[in-house]
Order: C-alpha cells, then sequence, then structure tokens
C-alpha cells in the first residue's frame, strides 16, 4: 500500500515529509504546493502522527471536522475564541479537516478552498487536511470513532486525556484546554 | 418481511420500557448468555442497565413511531433477524453508502430480514416536522410539505429508498445501543441478542474490488443460514459517519492513543 504524504505550508513553517503509512492513497503524490492565505497542510496518517508528536511538551487540543459537517463547522467560533487564554499560554490547537471522508471529495477541490473557509471563521490555528479516505486506522492509532467533530484533549506528556466526541460549547473547550493543560 | 408489516398501535407516542434484567449489559467479552430463563422479578423503574452491548440480549419492549405516526413495536420482531441503522439526510457519508445500504434492504428483506431505520438526529432540525425541506436532494412534493418530516420524505422520494423511518425523537434507542454515527448498523439474530455492530463494508469509495470486506452481507449471509449461524461469534467494527446530532454531545475517556 503506497501512501502520501503532501505538504502545503504557507504561513512559515513546514513538517518533515515522511513516506509511508496507514490508509489508502486519495491521489499520486504532488510536490508541496503553496496558497496564499491560512496555513493548511495535508498529511496522512503518518504525517498527523509527526504533527503531533512535534508538538510534545506543550498541551494540545486537536479538533477533527470537515466543511460538510455542519455542527463542526458551527463549533469553530467557539472553539477559536474558548482557547485563546490556553494559547496565549502556550497550548496549541490544531484542526484537522476529514472532509474526503464523504465521497466527492479530493485534496485538488477541497484544499484550494480550505484557507477562505477558515480565515472566514477567523481560524487562526494550524490545520491540516487529512489526504486518506479512510479514517478506521485513524481511529485505531488516536483512540476514538471517527464521528465527526471531535476533539482529543492530549496533554504534555503525548498522553491523551479527554476524547469530546459530537459538538462542543465554549465552556466544553475550556474544560478540554484545561484537562490538556493538567495532562494524565 | 418489513417492519411495516407488523405494525403495532400499543402507543400514540414513543415508548420504552427497560424491564429489569431484560438488557444484559456485561460487557463485550464474553458475551452476556441470553436472558430468556431469566426468573428475576420485574422492576419497571429500574434505571441500569440501560446500554446493549454486543452479545447481549434484547428483551425490552420498545416502540418508535414512525414518519406517518404508525408506531413498531420489538414485539413484532421476535424470532426475526434485524437490521437497525442510525440514518441521516444530511450526512454525506450515509449518502455515499446509500445506494448500496438500499439494495441489501430490499434484497434481505426478501429473505425474511427485517430493516428497522432509524432517525435520531434531533439536534440539527432534520426531524423538522414541518417547514422547508433543507438538504435533502429534491424538493418536497405539496403533498410531502404538507405531511410531518417533508425533509425525510423528499429524499426518501428522490432516492427512491425502501425504508421505514422511525424518529428516535429522545434518542432513546440511540442511547440504548450507543449509536454514534450515521450510518451505525447494529444487526441482532433470531434470539434478539447483538451479534454484529459498525461498518456497511469498508469500501465507502468503491475503490477495493475483491479486497473490500461486505460485513453486513456477509452477517446477513451467515444468520441466515442455519448451519452457519450456530457457529458464528459476534463481531464489531468501528462506526465511521456523521456524529448522531444529540441534544449535547457527550464524552469519554479515551480508550488508547498518545504520541
Amino acid at each position: 500500500m503506497v501512501s502520501s504524504l503532501r505538504t502545503v505550508a504557507t504561513a512559515g513553517a513546514s513538517l518533515a515529509l515522511l513516506l509511508g503509512g496507514c490508509g489508502e492513497p486519495n491521489a499520486p503524490v504532488s510536490a508541496p504546493r503553496s496558497i496564499a492565505g491560512a496555513a493548511v497542510e495535508v498529511v496522512d496518517l503518518q504525517g498527523l502522527e509527526a504533527f503531533v508528536h512535534a508538538r510534545k511538551g506543550r498541551p494540545l487540543l486537536v479538533n477533527f471536522w470537515a466543511t460538510w459537517c455542519g455542527p463542526c463547522v458551527a463549533e469553530l467560533p467557539e472553539l477559536v475564541a474558548a482557547t485563546r487564554p490556553f494559547r496565549a499560554a502556550g497550548g496549541e490547537v490544531a484542526g484537522v479537516c476529514l472532509d474526503l471522508m464523504a465521497p466527492g471529495y479530493e485534496v485538488d477541490t477541497v484544499l484550494p478552498k480550505l484557507p477562505a473557509f477558515l480565515a472566514a471563521r477567523g481560524i487562526d490555528y494550524a490545520n491540516l487536511l487529512f489526504s486518506e479516505y479512510e479514517c478506521g486506522p485513524l481511529g485505531d492509532r488516536f483512540g476514538f470513532d471517527p464521528v465527526l467533530p471531535v476533539t482529543l484533549a492530549i496533554g504534555a506528556s503525548g498522553e491523551i486525556v479527554e476524547i469530546h466526541e459530537g459538538r462542543a460549547d465554549a465552556a466544553r473547550f475550556a474544560a478540554l484546554a484545561e484537562r490538556a493543560r493538567q495532562g494524565s | 418481511m418489513r417492519l411495516d408489516m407488523n405494525r403495532s398501535f400499543l402507543s400514540s407516542t414513543l415508548t420504552l420500557f427497560l424491564l429489569a434484567a431484560s438488557v444484559a449489559a456485561q460487557g463485550v467479552e464474553p458475551p452476556a448468555p441470553p436472558n430468556v430463563q431469566d426468573p428475576q422479578p420485574q422492576q419497571e423503574e429500574r434505571q441500569e442497565p440501560q446500554v446493549v452491548r454486543l452479545g447481549d440480549t434484547v428483551r425490552a419492549t420498545i416502540t418508535l413511531t414512525d414518519i406517518d405516526g404508525i408506531d413498531h413495536s420489538t414485539e413484532d420482531l421476535a424470532g426475526k433477524i434485524v437490521v437497525v441503522n442510525f440514518w441521516s439526510t444530511r450526512c454525506p457519508i450515509m449518502r455515499g453508502w446509500e445506494s448500496r445500504y438500499a439494495a441489501i434492504h430490499r434484497e434481505y428483506a426478501e429473505r425474511g430480514v427485517v430493516f428497522v431505520t432509524i432517525n435520531a438526529n434531533v439536534g440539527n432540525g432534520e426531524l423538522q416536522r414541518e417547514g422547508a425541506a433543507r438538504g435533502a436532494p429534491a424538493e418536497p412534493t405539496e403533498a410531502e410539505a404538507k405531511q410531518p418530516y417533508p425533509e425525510i420524505r423528499a429524499y426518501l422520494r428522490a432516492n427512491e429508498l425502501p425504508y421505514t423511518v422511525l424518529v428516535d425523537a429522545e434518542c432513546k434507542v440511540a442511547d440504548l445501543l450507543q449509536a454514534k454515527t450515521t450510518p451505525d448498523i447494529f444487526v441482532f439474530d433470531g434470539t434478539g441478542k447483538l451479534v454484529y455492530r459498525g461498518l456497511i463494508d469498508d469500501d465507502l469509495r468503491q475503490q477495493k474490488g475483491e479486497k473490500a470486506k461486505h460485513y453486513l452481507r456477509d452477517v446477513l449471509d451467515v444468520l441466515l443460514d442455519e448451519q452457519k449461524a450456530k457457529e458464528f461469534e459476534p463481531f464489531e467494527t468501528r462506526p465511521e459517519g456523521c456524529s448522531i446530532k444529540r441534544p449535547a454531545g457527550e464524552a469519554r475517556r479515551p480508550r488508547r492513543g498518545g504520541r
């Protein structure tokens, strides 16, 4: 099984490119591209693991969402606002767009639209576009059922300390951020 | 045999009666034995347990009302293989499986399997009883617009779907089964035991060809074969899809993972 990781880094930092991993590839590997606007990186499962691992030492919230998922989009403004103190104190928030779960969605069609989509909603944290069609391996790796939206609270030690499946409100995001800050 | 051929008129509203010891909730492994002979006295007010897990046998009487206002009771399902699917008109994941699931529905309903299609999306307006059919691939006809649940009616018509859609307006059945997604499949054997939960198949985009695993079809084929059914071991796969739109989300502890 061939796997791909494409990085479309725009805001500066880019991750090391890795080849190999799990799941089905969605398209042939292409050279990294840049898109003006918010940073959006395209990652497969290994790329996502590398992204998360690179943030070890800091509390982290990872929000899995999709543009076609109403509750996911609805909760984004609250995620942004509720986690500002957390981020100001050194915590990180990352969005992982799982649009490709749904048939008809491809990297080449989703990626160009994401920066404007994110900008319009005031998203000021890192976002990744998951390049694999299947999310079972993703759920296996991180220990959740691919039920959108999902938010993981990860402590500085790297342990996932809480999983919230379904839409969250500002208070819930703040609580998840606090759980991540406290760690296990 | 379709569920709508076994309509019960016991109640005009959704009712859920959990009988004491009606639901064995002893965990997934090992499966709890069927509780058919359980002589324990019934306590109708008892609150626990209220979750059905793989291997558990449901002896509860559950009644749900369909979009036409007709009640359907589990009392009518005795001895039948039953497929329960939590379903949505708006979820692109469910839509991706829709035609194949509908084909399975048609094919196996002819062989006596009962299909129960439940919409429990109380939190996104999908179960709106009147008004515009938001998200449906077809505008409701004038007649549909005057009937309850115009969005569901328009969607069923546009896609020529054979489902009888039951409304889980309080998410009680979704909670009982711990259903998470649309779709989320639950298969019960003729004794009422939950023997499979999870995916329809593992090839949503239909790219795997012969490597695809057709879980639901395979489970039904085994259950319909008297000899094979005796050796069938319950199993589950990880459901994928849109979250069921409950009024409020639920958090839980992680099973595993980390970085």
